[in-house]
């Protein structure tokens, strides 16, 4: 844990400073549309207004901006935004190519790097906004690199959104699976992902209107967090250890080897890293998280994603530790089909990731 | 504009399974150029229905979490928070600082640990 505390310090200081540019850094390019060129002058507003403001320390007596969410607000609910069940595949993105407790050292190094270029592409994403005078995604993109290459945003979007519900079915039925074992009931995978997806999933895809789903989101953040205290106090409990509590009835026993952090050589570390490049993502939102921030400077919202990623990264290298420590190479995709359905800990995680995966 | 609507949808909360849902039916919609006006409540169930079964038939036979996370990861996540942000940045500027090259320099790595992943994962 003491690794996990130093790294979230470390990030949390390199991402502010990775965020902080030169404010005159950005200029008009040399072929602009006439749409551009209609940004271009509210980019020049917009830049004499931050010069303005740089001029004076920082300080200003006016808001700049119509925002009204503080920076804990944004704070609480970009890491909402961030965190994802994707988190619980990290222990099996370690146990890929690493078989020894050492191989948790390259993993976190690797997951506070990720996490830091995430966090200076989130804060580059606000910057192409605020100099374009754009309010999402898609339209920097067109105002920067222009219209004809749209359909390139569309479907990396549909692929996303796509892996993502995918991936949610599989931990769905894995997790309904076990529930159901943990009750004493035996069913199998598909008739868990039948049952879940004709019961829950169709019905909330056929919604109209799905603000009525808000209030689960707090839930849902808050499972999470459970989850990751849980798994600690199984790791330091060694409940899974030689003569532990749970050993005999884990779902896939721990297994350690020899290969620790020299396994962070091969290639299949990438693995790991690729599975990081989703993990952080929230980044369709941070024209939202730029717009609703009160007092929108750029040093507030640089501030925002300092906080916010170290925050991940902390929950991410902790959750990838634990699960890594706990099982070792025997870590499952979903590190929650390690535990044993005997664990009563456990099986309310696993209730709290269901909602969370659900109504998050 | 696909990914526009798509952001409306994240508006209240963030990759909730129906919020990601509707932002794939919707980007499947805007990819074939189905316009707003065509999309009614008939079609829209039927791509519900289709999507839902597709998505079921496949996490019925994938069973590996690692693999579609690694997978989606390496493709069009790298692209989403490496490549698109820095390509936007240096679009937008004409100098060649020293952020420039540091934006050219997470973009190539980017495509490339997205080229080198993809592969792994099937290895």
């Amino acid at each position: 844990m003491r690794v996990g505390v130093t790294h979230f310090l470390a990030a949390a200081s390199l991402a502010i400073c990775l965020l902080k540019s030169p404010s005159d850094a950005l200029v008009t390019p040399a072929t602009v549309s006439p749409l551009q060129n209609q940004q271009h002058q509210r980019k020049v507003l917009i830049k004499l207004s931050s010069d303005a403001i740089s001029s004076n320390g920082g300080a200003s007596n006016k808001d700049i901006g119509d925002g009204t969410a503080t920076i804990p607000n944004e704070v609480f609910n970009l890491v909402k935004g961030i965190v994802g069940a994707g988190v619980l595949s990290l222990p099996y993105g370690i146990a890929v190519y690493g078989n020894a407790p050492g191989a948790v050292l390259p993993a976190s190094i690797l997951i506070s790097i990720m996490g830091l270029i995430s966090a200076y592409t989130f804060g580059v994403i606000g910057r192409v906004c605020q100099a374009t005078n754009t309010q999402s995604y898609s339209e920097a993109w067109d105002a920067t690199v222009g219209t004809s290459t749209s359909g390139l945003i569309a479907f990396s979007c549909f692929f996303d959104c796509f892996a993502g519900i995918l991936s949610y079915s599989m931990i769905l039925a894995d997790t309904f699976v076990n529930l159901f074992a943990s009750g004493g009931i035996g069913i199998t995978r598909t008739q868990s992902l039948l049952g879940v997806t004709g019961l829950v999933l169709t019905p909330l895809c056929f919604l109209k209107n799905l603000s009525s789903l808000a209030p689960f989101s707090l839930v849902g953040i808050l499972g999470m967090l459970y989850t990751f205290i849980t798994m600690g106090i199984r790791y330091f409990g060694n409940s899974y250890a030689v003569g532990g509590a749970f050993r005999e009835t884990a779902l896939k026993a721990p297994l350690f080897g020899s290969i620790g952090a020299s396994g962070a050589l091969s290639p299949k570390a990438l693995i790991l890293a690729c599975m990081l490049s989703n993990a952080y993502i929230a980044h369709f939102n941070a024209p939202k998280f730029l717009k609703e921030l009160k007092n929108n400077t750029m040093a507030r919202f640089h501030q925002v994603i300092g906080w916010s990623f170290g925050a991940s990264i902390l929950l991410y290298a902790g959750i990838a530790a634990l699960g890594f420590l706990t099982f070792g190479v025997a870590s499952n995709g979903l590190i929650l089909n390690n535990y044993s359905n005997k664990d009563t800990l456990m099986s309310v995680a696993r209730i709290a990731v269901a909602i969370s995966v659900t109504f998050r | 504009m696909c990914a526009h609507k798509i952001l409306t949808l994240f508006k209240q909360l963030f990759c909730s399974y129906p919020l990601c849902f509707i932002g794939a039916r919707d980007g499947l919609l805007d990819l074939f150029k189905v316009a707003q006006k065509d999309r009614s409540d008939s079609l829209l169930n039927k791509v519900t229905v289709g999507m839902i079964g597709l998505v079921t038939g496949i996490a019925a036979v994938v069973t590996d979490l690692g693999l579609v996370a690694g997978v989606g990861g390496a493709t069009f996540g790298t692209a989403l928070v490496f490549v698109y942000p820095t390509v936007m940045l240096m679009k937008l500027k004409n100098n060649k600082g020293m952020e420039s090259k540091i934006a050219a320099l997470i973009a190539a790595l980017g495509v490339a640990m997205g080229a080198v992943g993809t592969v792994l994962c099937f290895k």
